[in-house]
């Protein structure tokens, strides 16, 4: 039986962000892949730690999915996912898995950018 | 030094047994939140000594407490042992927002 304080003690191994983009998904999924492109915008340094990066899986124009090894924490699992927006724009949602080694809560709050 | 502490927390709980071993801990009651370790080892395929070296890692970390009493050592998940886990996680819930701001900016540069 989990009492209160267990569940104070684990801690959300997500972080779920999702956002509207002003640009079409295939013009998303070029800043996501190519390498030119995506270091302008995730150059390979997380919070605090130099970041490698390894793709997972690959879906062009709906999903791409990183390895994340950052040098003190270890690997986690980034994946982001675009679907086309109904104003010809993109909805993006990023889920960061596997951050905290430890007993996990998976209700991690949904981030929003601000509209 | 922040970055230290996550880094031996980390280290700490990158061991399934020893993760397992604290989540035990961490998922006692709060009237009685200790174990020994012949409790802490049940169900586990590993040997005492195994445990109680887990346990010596655990505590290095700052994620289990020790209490001793004449032979007897009793274990408790330390309350504020995952602290730098939370602020862990507190810092990459800033990071990807304030990295898909410049997404959004690169996707207006470019054309």
């Amino acid at each position: 039986m989990m009492g209160d304080e267990s569940s104070k003690k684990s801690v959300e191994d997500s972080v779920i962000f999702e956002c509207a983009l002003a640009a079409p998904p295939e013009k998303v999924w070029r800043a996501l892949t190519e390498p030119a492109l995506l270091a302008r915008w995730l150059p390979p340094m997380g919070p605090g730690e130099p970041i490698e990066t390894r793709l997972l899986d690959a879906e062009p124009n709906r999903l791409v999915r990183y390895d994340w090894r950052g040098a003190a924490s270890g690997n986690s699992v980034v994946t982001v996912e675009l679907s086309p927006a109904a104003d010809g724009g993109t909805w993006l949602r990023l889920v960061h898995d596997g951050l905290a080694p430890a007993a996990a809560n998976s209700n991690a709050p949904i981030l929003r950018c601000a509209a | 030094m922040i970055f230290m502490m996550n880094a031996e927390v980390f280290r700490a709980l990158a061991d399934p047994t020893r993760r397992a071993v604290f989540e035990r801990l961490a998922g006692r009651d709060q009237n009685a939140p200790e174990m020994n370790v012949s409790e802490l080892r049940a169900g586990f395929a590993v040997s005492q000594p195994a445990i109680s070296q887990h346990l010596a890692v655990l505590r290095g970390a700052g994620l289990v407490a020790e209490r001793r009493q004449g032979r007897h050592a009793f274990y408790r998940a330390a309350p504020q042992g995952l602290a730098p886990l939370v602020d862990w996680i507190a810092r990459y819930r800033a990071f990807w927002p304030e990295r898909i701001g410049k997404l959004r900016d690169l996707l207006q540069e470019m054309e």
